[in-house]
């Protein structure tokens, strides 16, 4: 997983997740978004656009952290997940939950 | 029939390498491409969940692949850990502070069949069955 690409704005922090979250690259994915919730930003946008593959590892973690950034009133949005996520997350329940929106300009 | 045996260290570097596996053979046999993303899936929790009740990181685990032509993809993921009651797993709670019990439901609302056998104290077994004629969506 490379998470290098974060850009920052007063609404706003993106956050740009590629390659693969699973039980391997979780620590990693974990410490990347957390760093986010520190911040004053009221949104974290995930950007998964060239996200391949994650699975419930990675959905545990985006719901316990959904809900940390939910108590510092902060809020976690996924942007332009692919159809096998969106598939997760919709059999899951996760997408009740967390806001997944799509950005045309972003997508391949 | 083929049948493919794989051993891998219960270290998490190598569960990408159960869903190359996985990827490959479903291919081969025909599987849409959305079908091979839900094997993918299913394979990698339930080597997660090897390695999640794992005793000893310098163990190994097994998986199996059986190929029935034409009909379907079973596969077994067999650790040496500490086993579970299937039954006392509780569906996973969003609102929680720590979510767990999402592996085990997302296989089962992916696959067309699991069978969960464990053990305390000896290991756990799951096997899980795709049919090949479920392959018609992507």
């Amino acid at each position: 997983m490379d998470n290098k690409n974060i850009a920052g704005t007063e609404q706003a922090t993106m956050i740009s997740i590629k390659g693969e979250i699973d039980i391997y690259s979780i620590g990693k994915f974990r410490e990347s978004i957390e760093e986010r919730i520190e911040t004053q930003a009221p949104e974290i946008i995930l950007d998964c656009t060239e996200l391949s593959y994650m699975d419930s590892t990675g959905m545990g973690v985006l719901i316990e952290l959904r809900n940390k950034a939910k108590e510092m009133g902060q809020k976690i949005i996924m942007m332009n997940p692919r159809p096998n996520i969106k598939k997760l997350l919709n059999i899951t329940g996760v997408d009740k939950i967390i806001d997944i929106i799509e950005n045309p300009i972003n997508q391949s | 029939m083929d049948r493919i045996r794989l051993t891998l260290p219960t270290k998490p570097e190598y569960v990408s390498l159960a869903r190359l596996t996985i990827a490959s053979v479903a291919n081969n046999m025909g599987f849409s491409i959305g079908d091979v993303e839900d094997l993918k899936v299913a394979v990698s929790e339930a080597c997660t969940n090897a390695l999640n009740h794992s005793m000893n990181p310098d163990t190994t685990y097994d998986l199996i692949y059986i190929v029935e032509e034409n009909e379907k993809l079973s596969f077994t993921v067999t650790d040496r850990g500490v086993g579970f009651e299937p039954e006392t797993v509780v569906e996973p709670d969003l609102n929680g502070k720590k979510v767990n019990g999402f592996g085990l439901f997302i296989i089962k609302s992916l696959m067309d069949r699991v069978d969960i056998v464990s053990e305390k104290g000896a290991g756990t077994s799951i096997t899980m069955i795709k049919n090949l004629s479920t392959a018609n969506e992507i």
